[in-house]
């Protein structure tokens, strides 16, 4: 990835295309059906726009642009709840080839990443992990790989993984490990939001390295990760926060719009408030990815926490605002929310995050 | 003093009873939040009443103890502990005493022992598509045609509609009057013609709620229970009763064990989460939290055994309880989400061989979490509630 964001006019053009493919891909019952994985002619359609040529140096095809670039689509994916699993290639798997790929590898993959033509999933976590997110204990010996790994999105189309392993002297390494190979297990199961995830186990699994020692680059890899993830929980919140405004405009009782009830006026301004507050966060926090502040650890933790919280809060009260549709498989709010408790899993937690800045505090 | 001793005890003997007769199938499909079929609910509630207990709320001259509420909440809470299934109150909570309190003779004669019994499942036709908070707009109509009732009209919100043989339903018998007082109490069979029962999906991936369409049904006026036009009476007595059994502690308690089962086996770093000194202090907020709904219910059914309304303690409690309710949810998935969060719906079913990914319960939880933004919603909303301590107790 590149950290020079595009000019101010590509970034308006993108955000166009984005949203014009958001409107035509989003759909309320695509959500409801439980087919949320990103079909291939989706991604290609995708793909064709140049979405993933974003944080892809020019000169293996990409376009260039920085972290606040990623995330202005991972804001739109959230905002239409798309399933489409950008943050799997484009901001994990293209950032680890870019920064940790040989030439050769780069030279290989990032251009097929930019075509469309190379999907891969994300390895990395362990059910032991919790947030910390360099607790790895899958192994890696003579580059064959033991172990189990959790949570890896996009499994079914993509065609390799991504997996952290300690090698024999202990250092975190990243590899490229086939998808249809002996040796991978795979167990799809299905996320609060109809997405589906894999608990992948590697027995004596063979696999390309990517690159000799990732821990210098692991806390960045999750920064900017759970940056991107916080714009697209900002981009759930938005949405409910019209869908909710509007219903509560619409929706009468006792004679009149619930939205002149003062109870309802209040919490429509705190969730308004909340979405504002996590937004100009994730705006911040970009602003010191993309600058290569020394600070921006603590800056990313708090745009996550805050993230996830204001989701909460905002996902509930658009619930109760809603009051019995609400409730309802068929209302679009109670899938942003479970957008959220999903974005609220991964990358830390808000817990995670919180305990994270009061360290900085202390240290 | 003894009157709490006594209570003690009978709790103890509840506890005793469900570990010696609470079906092992049955608690293990509660203290999973697995979904519980029709005959799950009936095969318990009648065990309870074998034992004389399920009505034990009701007066002794319709088969039931006598119970206070607070010996009602003593055993409800009891039960809950110990993993048995919510007793579905359309009946013996619901309707049953409105029966009792306001129905004919005859009435009494024919509904009072099948619902006591659980030979009846009854369903609330209460909300509709404009009528939710302000239920007083509820346009069902039911129009006077010689010794029947022709009503029509839709319901939604309708729990276990599908389920149910009849359904206590307010209608509108009187248009031109003031809402409120045009409204009466009616009970219907849903085998009659005209009657057709939607399910609606929840967001926790159930179909407990329905829609009731009501199509020209012919009820017999026999089935009108206290004076037309005198629906909201009843109503609201009902409501009362609803929101006063909603101070749900022995199911926070069963939540609580299950927070802190989900602490011990997910880990953070190799460490399970119960070790945290975040979660450790968490889990004395919650604790906090459950404490004070206990001495609230302490002081409130204290308050009602002296006679005082219980419609306002009522609304106190529903507010606390369903706070209280979601905190511990909130604080299940905030556990889980360490460990990645998922939801395998499969596992929802009892028997399923569907290799988990998570702790045992972990979906059942995820489940209870959406299913619990219901608490602050149902019965009067939280909003609602707020407005009728403010108006009745407050004097705002």
């Amino acid at each position: 990835m590149t950290n020079v964001r595009l000019d101010e006019e590509d970034r308006q053009l993108f955000a166009a295309t984005i949203g014009r493919l958001s409107e035509r891909y989003y759909s309320i019952d695509r959500c409801r059906s439980g087919d949320m994985e990103c079909h291939a002619d989706e991604w290609a359609v995708f793909a064709e726009h140049g979405l993933f040529g974003l944080g892809i140096d020019p000169e293996h095809g990409g376009i260039g642009g920085s972290a606040g670039d990623l995330a202005l689509v991972m804001g739109q994916v959230g905002r239409n709840l798309l399933p489409l699993p950008f943050m799997d290639t484009v901001v994990l798997g293209a950032k680890i080839i870019g920064t940790l790929g040989s030439e050769e590898q780069k030279r290989e993959m990032l251009p097929a990443i930019v075509k469309g033509r190379l999907r891969l999933s994300f390895a990395h976590r362990e059910a032991d992990a919790g947030d910390v997110f360099d607790y790895v204990t899958t192994s890696a010996c003579s580059d064959r790989l033991s172990g189990m790994k959790i949570h890896a999105i996009d499994g079914p189309s993509a065609a390799a993984f991504v997996v952290s392993a300690r090698d024999v002297d202990c250092r975190l390494r990243f590899y490229l490990v086939a998808r249809d190979q002996p040796g991978v297990e795979c167990q799809p199961y299905r996320l609060p939001d109809n997405r589906m995830a894999m608990r992948v186990t590697l027995h004596n699994t063979p696999g390309v390295a990517i690159g000799s020692d990732a821990s210098p680059h692991i806390a960045a890899l999750c920064d900017l990760a759970a940056a991107c993830l916080a714009a697209e929980a900002v981009g759930s919140i938005a949405s409910l926060n019209r869908e909710t405004l509007e219903y509560a405009k619409m929706r009468r009782q006792f004679g009149c719009a619930i939205g002149s009830f003062q109870v309802i006026q209040h919490r429509l301004v705190d969730m308004f408030i909340a979405e504002q507050t996590a937004s100009a966060m994730v705006t911040d926090a970009l602003m010191a990815l993309d600058a290569g502040l020394p600070g921006a650890g603590p800056l990313v933790s708090a745009a996550k926490a805050q993230a996830d919280r204001a989701g909460r809060f905002v996902g509930e009260s658009a619930i109760q605002i809603h009051g019995g549709m609400g409730m309802t498989d068929e209302c679009a709010v109670g899938h942003y929310l479970k957008r959220i408790l999903t974005i609220g899993s991964q990358f830390g937690t808000a817990g995670w995050h919180v305990a994270r800045i009061a360290e900085n505090l202390a240290a | 003093m003894e009157i709490a001793r006594g209570l003690a005890e009978f709790r103890e003997e509840v506890s005793e009873f469900c570990q010696t007769s609470l079906p092992a199938d049955i608690r293990s499909k509660v203290l999973l939040n697995q979904h519980l079929e029709k005959s799950d609910f009936v095969r318990w509630m009648q065990i309870l009443n074998r034992k004389g207990w399920l009505v034990g709320h009701w007066p002794v001259e319709h088969d039931g103890l006598g119970w206070s509420r607070l010996q009602r909440w003593v055993f409800e809470n009891a039960l809950y502990r110990a993993g048995s299934p919510w007793l579905a109150p359309f009946g013996i909570t619901y309707v049953g005493p409105v029966i009792y309190t306001f129905g004919n003779e005859a009435q009494k004669r024919r509904w009072l022992k099948p619902t006591a019994a659980h030979d009846l499942w009854w369903a609330q036709g209460y909300s509709e598509r404009g009528a939710g908070s302000d239920l007083a707009n509820l346009q069902t109509s039911a129009v006077r045609d010689g010794d029947h009732y022709v009503v029509t009209g839709h319901k939604i919100w309708t729990s276990m509609a599908r389920w149910a043989d009849m359904m206590f339903t307010l209608v509108r018998t009187d248009p031109t009057a003031k809402p409120q007082s045009g409204i009466s109490f009616l009970l219907i069979d849903l085998k009659s013609p005209g009657v057709s029962i939607r399910p609606i999906r929840s967001i926790n991936l159930a179909d407990d709620l329905n829609e009731v369409f009501l199509d020209e049904v012919r009820v017999p006026a026999e089935n009108l229970v206290g004076d037309e036009g005198g629906g909201w009476t009843y109503a609201k007595f009902l409501l009362d009763n609803e929101r006063l059994i909603s101070a749900e502690v022995g199911k926070a308690e069963r939540l609580m064990a299950q927070l802190r089962f989900f602490l011990a086996e997910v880990r953070e770093g190799g460490a399970p989460l119960a070790e945290s000194r975040g979660w450790i202090h968490r889990m004395g907020e919650l604790e906090l939290k459950l404490m004070s709904l206990v001495s609230l219910c302490r002081r409130m059914f204290g308050e009602l055994e002296a006679g005082n309304d219980p419609g306002l303690s009522a609304s106190m409690l529903k507010i606390v309880s369903a706070e209280l309710l979601q905190a511990i949810s909130s604080a299940h998935v905030d556990a889980l989400s360490h460990g990645g969060l998922s939801f395998q719906a499969e596992a929802l079913v009892a028997g399923s061989q569907a290799p988990l990914v998570a702790p045992e319960g972990a979906a059942g939880a995820v489940s209870e979490y959406l299913f619990g933004r219901v608490y602050s919603i149902w019965g009067g909303s939280s909003e609602v509630q707020r407005n009728i301590i403010a108006k009745a107790v407050l004097g705002l």
